[in-house]
């Protein structure tokens, strides 16, 4: 690890120069195929923020050789990530569900779910919350704001 | 300029600013007293509400929220020894000893004044300044906004972060993001990849939201602390010396936070820090702090709340923000056809006098707000994370589909939250990464622009002197960033000594 940076973000800050410049040259296509010629075209900004971040990237990764290996997460950096990694189950759970039922009925079911997820206690008292949360804003939302929300592939 | 400071104060007076004016600064001295909830949070949850506001009074409420937000910040800061934002992380050093030793009320009184002072000499400097600035932004061309953009972005990738690499890396990323979508000029998409939802652009709400407010949550939901205070807050007003000392010290904690607050990436915490250490090691008794000094409450609080008030300029006159709430607000300008910089100024003077003018007023209902309802402040720290995090959440999935009302929208605010959630484990500079997808089109663009007026020649850019100079500062920045950096490392190599060979 060098300049704070671990192996694993040096090699994302390298892919998205590759993609940079794997769209780059899309672009060069697009635009010879359009026959788009510009003086200063959006081909070449793209291009040169994509140099940046690979010049970035092996910055990194020559700092990150002469530093030596990344430190592990300690035992109790990993118990708390679990927790985190089961909050955001139940957040794309909860999209997946507003995608597919509907703001109204997947709230219903998630909003529950997150509270007790975020550690409230009794159970009962996460539904009641809940689902109190969940019709709420849809009245709130729906009915008074006029902001139309999700109704989902089946139309709740 | 007595007709402007009138004619500030007579627009910020209507009725519908006054009423947002209060709900902003209500709002952020309860955000600022929540530990967990921030300002930038905050206004990227309401950013799409806003939209259905008129402009004047969305703009005011969310100004509101920020400076509101550093009065609120030092109530659990003093009270509990937990910061309720991160301006008033240094509060807690003298602000907690204070409490303990019953002089909570005094602590809490002297953080209200320190802000009060900051904000209004930052107002009184914003209504000085900001019209002259603007009149130089006139004389500006492509180019010069070029070098500006590049000074606001190079300014957040040195000053922002523990490593100017993670700085640039972090603008380079948001620079990209801003290149996806159709290219405003040739109408060909970039970096779309075939994907049709790509072909907008991403939504700079869902953005926000993601990387403010859902990382926040889910950063907070890890550090968790349950607060109470169970102690007496005592009298409310220093007495004598006491008082002479808070009230000095404020006022050069207003010094020490204005001016770099003019700065992108100089975010309060920071400043607080300096207007601290400097109080500290100038005093004659260097020993009071850390036990209930009350410059060390009183510096803190007037240099973050200086440097708030001070990113408002460089935002009204150029578009350059230089913190993540200002970048929202930014944001919120363009959402309602609003483009600062001088043509704002010209052709919507009522709205920019509305919104100095209510700065002031929000800082007199702070002042008031604050004093009187400490106890309820006290209170309302104590609001559970597992009844607040689940609610912003929420509200995040509403506000980021309400925009275009599409679910692409909102993964994408969730994914940005994910993204947030580890920039804020490692340290990365979100500040930058919103920075440079803010900017990112307005800098494209002048570059453009440059390059077309000269043919492709490059050495346009470096052609008028005002260009000349701005390029000038860049540089100094970035080498002020390595040279600071370098020494981190000598001391780091040398096993942690200094010259002397001391620890």
């Amino acid at each position: 690890m060098a300049f704070g940076i671990r192996w694993s973000e040096t090699l994302i800050t390298a892919g998205a120069g590759v993609v940079g410049v794997v769209g780059y040259f899309r672009l060069k296509e697009r635009m010879a195929a359009a026959s788009v010629k510009i003086i200063a075209g959006p081909d070449s900004y793209l291009a040169a923020i994509s140099l940046v971040l690979l010049l970035c990237g092996a910055v990194a990764a020559v700092g990150s050789f002469r530093q030596g290996p990344d430190r592990t997460p300690s035992e109790g950096h990993l118990l708390r990530s679990a927790r985190v990694i089961v909050v955001l189950g139940t957040l794309f759970g909860y999209l997946g569900a507003v995608q597919i039922l509907g703001y109204l009925a997947g709230s219903l079911i998630f909003l529950p779910l997150l509270f007790c997820v975020f550690g409230m206690r009794p159970l009962y008292k996460s539904v009641l919350t809940g689902m109190a949360m969940a019709g709420g804003f849809y009245l709130l939302f729906e009915k008074l704001a006029q902001i139309f929300l999700p109704k989902g592939w089946i139309g709740l | 300029m007595d007709n402007r400071f009138l004619y500030a104060f007579s627009v910020a007076l209507e009725p519908s600013n006054l009423f947002y004016c209060a709900l902003g600064s209500i709002l952020g001295t309860i955000v600022g007293v929540l530990p967990g909830l921030g300002p930038a949070a905050t206004c990227a949850m309401l950013l799409a509400f806003t939209t259905h506001l008129p402009a004047e009074g969305a703009i005011i409420m969310l100004a509101g929220i920020y400076y509101g937000s550093q009065y609120g910040g030092s109530t659990t800061s003093i009270l509990v020894n937990v910061p309720g934002e991160a301006a008033s992380v240094v509060t807690c050093i003298d602000g907690f000893p204070m409490a303990r030793k019953g002089r909570a009320g005094e602590a809490l009184f002297i953080a209200a004044a320190g802000s009060f002072i900051a904000g209004t000499v930052g107002v009184f400097a914003t209504m000085m300044a900001a019209p002259s600035l603007a009149e130089i932004g006139l004389h500006f061309g492509p180019p010069e906004y070029f070098w500006l953009m590049m000074l606001g972005l190079v300014g957040v990738a040195s000053f922002s972060g523990e490593a100017l690499l993670k700085g640039i890396i972090s603008v380079a990323f948001g620079l990209m993001l801003a290149t996806i979508g159709l290219d405003p000029v040739s109408g060909i998409e970039r970096l779309t990849f075939g994907w049709s939802g790509l072909i907008g652009g991403l939504e700079v709400v869902s953005l926000f939201m993601g990387l403010f407010g859902v990382a926040e949550i889910i950063t907070c939901l890890e550090e968790q602390r349950e607060a109470v205070y169970k102690g007496k807050l005592g009298r409310l007003f220093p007495r004598g010396k006491e008082m002479v000392r808070g009230l000095l010290a404020s006022l050069r904690g207003t010094v020490i936070g204005f001016i770099p607050g003019l700065l992108p990436g100089v975010a309060p915490a920071v400043t607080a820090f300096w207007a601290y250490d400097l109080e500290k090691r100038f005093s004659k008794t260097p020993r009071r702090f850390g036990q209930g000094a009350i410059e060390g409450v009183a510096a803190p609080e007037a240099a973050n709340n200086a440097t708030s008030q001070a990113g408002f300029i460089p935002l009204l006159c150029f578009g350059i923000p230089t913190t993540a709430t200002w970048a929202i607000v930014l944001a919120a300008l363009v959402l309602h056809g609003l483009q600062p910089g001088p043509i704002l100024f010209e052709r919507h003077p009522h709205f920019v006098w509305a919104l100095i003018g209510s700065m002031y007023i929000g800082n007199i209902m702070l002042l008031i707000l604050n004093i009187p309802l400490i106890g309820l402040w006290a209170r309302i720290s104590l609001l559970p994370y597992k009844v607040i995090g689940p609610s912003v959440l929420a509200i995040c999935l509403v506000g980021s589909y309400s925009v275009r009302n599409s679910m692409f929208d909102v993964w994408n605010c969730m994914i940005f939250g994910v993204v947030g959630y580890f920039m804020k484990k490692r340290n990365w500079p979100a500040i930058a990464l919103v920075l440079g997808f803010i900017l990112g089109d307005l800098l494209e663009q002048s570059l453009r622009q440059s390059l077309e007026m000269s043919g492709g020649t490059v050495g346009i850019l470096v052609r008028g002197g005002i260009c000349k100079v701005l390029a000038a500062f860049a540089l100094v920045m970035v080498f002020a960033a390595v040279i600071g950096e370098w020494r981190g490392k000598k001391k780091s190599w040398s096993g942690g000594l200094d010259e002397r060979g001391n620890l």
